[in-house]
């Protein structure tokens, strides 16, 4: 084997003056090759970005995109020293301590944190009971794992035929001694992309091009396109007096969406509700559709605005919260393999977590304007009607997905009922939302206060969609700087509570 | 009066009242599930008489603003439709919480069984002559220490710890034992620049199984043997001993031992105990192999407390206590329990203390309490309480399929046998396909790997006479809401 390396490094090293010094043979057109990690089969596109995107934080490092980056680092692994130099960027407190960074130094390159491998598990046996230190330290070590097996060769896998079935190899067993020299015959000039494109055909062969579909999905970016088209559809309401041009753009958005929604749906072969990317993906389109039924039935531009503010909060957060939000597609947990519950049971419980952020938008908004602009007591009424029928089509969507969510259980799990933290709390924010709608009814809830009081209320829909994975699940004392989800639920309380507190001030004084 | 009450409590502040802190309870509950476990908070909050009381407040609230708007009206037919399903379904939880069945059932490769292991334990005292239960006492489903101070078959048991964190205590043994070398325990304290750790060791008879007198740490092994070994092992390059006789014989080389004496013998051949770091311990005594002088080096502990370097990484270990009368016991001591990401790492140890003929003992769920007494053996155990069912299940295979490339399981599957009255019958049960039969449903809930590779599957086992009722009145609900909300809209309009 090491021979073999030996004599292919010195191959390399003998053609590569017919490519250009730092780039060896990488090149972009890789980026349709098929790969296999993480139990599932993408396009290397998609891979070498989520990994360098892992690594680095950021897809493309350096001059090169995050292909080529691929490329050249699992080239180390062939015995060429590509002088691709990583870097990652330390964020938790204490790391950073251990490590002597100043505030504004904060990256370090993997060649020096393989150095200090032993020493980082060493800080992490000693510091047991530093939750959230022990996980960062945890984390940086599985990023280093990560960067040593690419740059090892044996991340990156290649479809090789046997017989009639495909299995995968990695790089360094690949392209052996013999391989290359009969491919170096044919194609003397560059004999490693013909060998390299073996593996998309013979891949393609038995399993056909399906998996290229997901390279098309990830690089028109459908995401980006529909918030532009939310912003642009909002700015049109605004400016423009005539509602059809914003009408239009509003549904050419949700028809992007459904585009979006789909080809996930085609790639992944499931609902696309498994996962917080999705459900926040979902939730938001979910929002806008019942807010333009709403606008149908009611006829009203209002249902548009609060639809579109939601998805549009949505659309930012898929973009910008990737510490939170991973947009990989991955394989399921064994319980979820049902298309038929999932569907019918996360669909639900999400649409109504979408109708009760209309309801969040809405509340705000009035809260919002009551305190720094004008609203007269007709309009407020209006809206209130509008919150109140919103929180009915919510809460019953609710209450349809929790019992299918007990029924599900019950299927296969064997109990309707556990008091696990994540039926709980669905349970929680039934009860909280109908505690308002009595509350209401009695009048002990008043017009003024019932904003206030459903603008509050999302605060639950937030812990029970996120509060359980990302504040429960781990501990309450182990959330650290490192734990994006948590602190993104932090800031989102605190905001909303000094949002309805500012607006409830002003109110008194009046 | 009646009606007032009725009024009170049917009525729309009564409702935001009860709910509210039915709200705030939950809320608690998640958290306290979050930091102490699933099962702690059970104990402390959601079966608990209070928590319950309230769920009987609100179904006493819904029934009675129902029966408040009695004659029906047709504009409240969906109210109605609400409430009552909310009421089905609160009768259909109290049956199954009264007669249901909730279950596991843990199965090895071809091991078949009938019992059904229960969330709540019992104390049990079995004979150990004839096998048979003589007494399974029930213990108080308790999220703390709870006196019982209740006597059954001579034996007074005094308290239940249902969460508990050994703590090692010297104690005299239970029965009576000659003070011998061969009895001795020892307590060291081994540092290195990984770990701290309190290491026991023990040849009680009564000690041995909780404090071993071998124990693997990483890369290092520790030994424990009796004082008089020391010179035998020191002067000798392959030793035996003896189990039975307690002795300790040298030889040169493996040649020279007779077959004759090889029974109940252990044979230890020093030359391989130079290849990982090992640490062969006789109380005050130990020695190692140090393989930068490439000789065996002695330890004499002559102080306590007192630190001694090994070779390996800056390790260095000091001897706190040497015992040969008293021994170690470990002595459960109630806490909360702690979770971390959904695991118990603190409190796992359930504990009964017990008073026979005036001694004090306990018994945990991992120490069972083998002890003769009115002149018959007896053994003591605290474990899960089982339901025994009408059939048997046998697993006949296991199948475990992960995500191509990965470790990740993408699914588990068991494939048992049931033997039902002298029939026999296979099932295939997996994620969302459970089995049926004789009202008792089995899930596959989880499943564990083995030792040796092979792996134990879980299945829930479940009978929920209420699962009809439930289901009915969750259809009701979400009928009703619909219904409602429709007439109001409806009603609103023509308004």
């Amino acid at each position: 084997m090491k021979l073999s390396l030996l004599i292919i490094t010195f191959l390399i090293f003998g053609i590569t003056d017919l490519y250009s010094a730092e780039t060896y043979f990488c090149n972009n057109s890789f980026e349709k090759l098929p790969i296999q990690q993480n139990g599932r089969v993408k396009p290397l596109y998609v891979h070498a970005n989520e990994v360098m995107k892992e690594l680095t934080g950021k897809s493309d490092f350096g001059e090169h995109s995050a292909v080529m980056n691929y490329c050249l680092l699992s080239l180390n692994g062939l015995g060429i020293d590509t002088k691709i130099e990583l870097k990652i960027k330390i964020e938790h407190v204490e790391l950073k301590k251990l490590f002597n960074l100043l505030s504004s130094e904060e990256s370090l390159s993997y060649t020096y944190l393989i150095g200090q491998y032993d020493s980082l598990k060493l800080e992490m046996r000693s510091n047991r009971e530093n939750d959230s230190y022990v996980k960062a330290i945890s984390k940086l070590l599985r990023k280093i794992d990560l960067y040593q097996e690419v740059t090892r060769g044996i991340n990156w896998t290649f479809a090789e035929k046997f017989q009639d079935t495909i299995s995968w190899v990695p790089l360094v067993s690949f392209i052996t001694e013999e391989k290359f020299l009969a491919q170096k015959n044919k194609t003397p000039i560059d004999p490693f992309t013909p060998l390299l494109f073996k593996s998309k055909e013979n891949y393609e062969k038995t399993e056909g091009q399906r998996y290229l579909v997901e390279y098309y999905y990830a690089k028109i970016g459908l995401v980006n396109i529909a918030l532009f088209l939310t912003i642009s559809s909002l700015v049109t309401f605004i400016s423009v007096k005539n509602p059809i041009l914003g009408v239009s753009l509003t549904y050419l958005t949700m028809i992007i969406q459904i585009i979006l929604i789909s080809l996930r749906v085609y790639i992944s072969g499931r609902a696309p509700i498994t996962n917080m990317y999705e459900t926040v993906l979902s939730s938001g389109f979910g929002g806008l559709v019942v807010a333009s039924l709403m606008a149908f039935i009611y006829k009203g531009k209002i249902y548009y605005y609060i639809g579109l503010v939601y998805n549009f909060c949505s659309l930012l957060m898929l973009i910008f919260a990737n510490g939170m939000l991973s947009a990989s597609i991955s394989p399921l947990v064994p319980v979820l393999r049902d298309n038929f519950w999932l569907s019918t049971h996360v669909t639900t419980v999400i649409l109504s977590y979408g109708a009760l952020a209309l309801s969040w938008v809405l509340s705000n908004y009035v809260v919002i304007r009551r305190r720094f602009f004008k609203i007269d007591s007709t309009e407020e009424l209006h809206f209130s009607t509008i919150v109140y029928s919103i929180l009915k089509v919510g809460t019953t969507m609710l209450i349809a997905g929790i019992i299918l969510g007990g029924v599900w259980a019950d299927y296969s799990w064997g109990r309707y009922w556990g008091w696990d933290p994540k039926e709980t709390w669905s349970l929680i924010v039934f009860c909280i939302y109908i505690i308002i709608l009595h509350g209401r009814y009695t009048n002990w809830i008043t017009v003024q206060t019932f904003f206030r009081w459903t603008a509050l209320a999302f605060m639950s829909v937030m812990m029970a969609w996120f509060g359980v994975n990302y504040i429960l699940a781990t501990g309450l004392h182990s959330y650290g700087f490192s734990e994006g989800g948590a602190l993104f639920l932090g800031s989102f309380f605190v905001l909303q509570i000094c949002l309805v507190v500012i607006t409830d001030v002003k109110f008194k004084h009046v | 009066m009646l009606s007032l009450i009725e009024k009170y409590i049917g009525s729309l502040k009564f409702a935001v009242i009860i709910l509210s802190i039915f709200t705030i309870c939950m809320i608690a509950g998640t958290f306290i599930e979050s930091f102490f476990g699933a099962d702690f908070a059970n104990r402390a909050l959601y079966k608990t008489t209070p928590f319950i009381l309230v769920q009987f407040f609100m179904c006493l609230s819904i029934l009675f603003a129902a029966t408040l708007r009695l004659p029906p009206k047709k504009r409240l037919y969906g109210f109605y439709t609400i409430h009552s399903g909310l009421l089905i379904i609160g009768i259909g939880a109290v049956i199954t919480f009264i007669a249901g069945v909730d279950g596991q059932m843990n199965l090895n490769i071809n091991e078949s069984s009938r019992e059904v292991s229960l969330n709540t334990d019992i104390f049990r005292l079995r004979s150990l002559k004839s096998k048979a239960i003589l007494v399974d006492y029930k213990l108080p489903y308790s999220f703390r220490a709870t006196d019982i101070n209740e006597t059954i078959h001579n034996i007074k048991i005094l308290k239940f710890i249902p969460y508990a964190k050994s703590k090692i205590m010297w104690a005299s043994p239970v029965n009576d034992y000659k003070k011998s070398e061969f009895n001795s325990s020892t307590q060291y304290l081994f540092k290195n620049s990984f770990a701290k750790e309190m290491i026991t060791m023990s040849l009680h008879p009564e000690a041995i199984n909780d404090f071993p007198d071998h124990l693997a740490m990483g890369p290092l092994n520790f030994r424990y043997f009796p004082k008089s070994f020391f010179e035998c092992f020191k002067k000798n390059n392959i030793i035996t001993l003896n189990k039975i006789t307690n002795q300790c014989l040298g030889y040169n080389s493996i040649r020279n031992i007779s077959i004759s004496v090889l029974t109940d013998v252990e044979i230890i051949d020093k030359s391989e105990l130079k290849k990982t770091p090992y640490l062969a311990l006789f109380g005050e005594q130990a020695i190692y192999y140090d393989k930068n002088s490439d000789d065996w080096r002695e330890i004499h502990f002559t102080q306590l407390n007192n630190p001694y370097q090994l070779p390996w990484m800056g390790a260095e270990i000091s001897m706190l206590k040497n015992e040969n009368e008293l021994l170690p016991i470990n002595y459960p001591e109630s806490i909360l329990p702690i979770q971390k990401r959904g695991r118990l790492i603190s409190g796992d140890v359930k504990a009964i203390q017990i008073e026979i003929h005036g001694k004090e003992y306990w018994v945990t769920n991992y120490s069972p309490l083998a002890l003769r007494f009115n002149n018959e053996e007896f053994l003591m155990s605290l474990e899960p309480e089982k339901v025994i069912l009408p059939f048997e299940v046998s697993l006949s295979e296991f199948k475990m399929e992960r995500d191509p490339g990965t470790n990740n399981p993408a699914s588990f599957e068991s494939y048992v046998k049931v033997f039902n009255k002298g029939s026999m019958e296979k099932a295939h049960i997996y994620m969302n396909n459970p089995f049926k039969l004789e009202g008792y449903t089995f899930y596959q809930a989880s499943y564990s790997e083995n030792n040796d590779g092979s792996y134990n599957s879980t299945l829930a086992v479940n009978v929920d006479q209420g699962r009809s009722l439930k289901y009915f009145g969750s259809l009701m609900l979400v009928l009703g809401s619909i219904w409602h909300f429709r007439l109001n809209r409806k009603r609103k309009k023509k308004e």
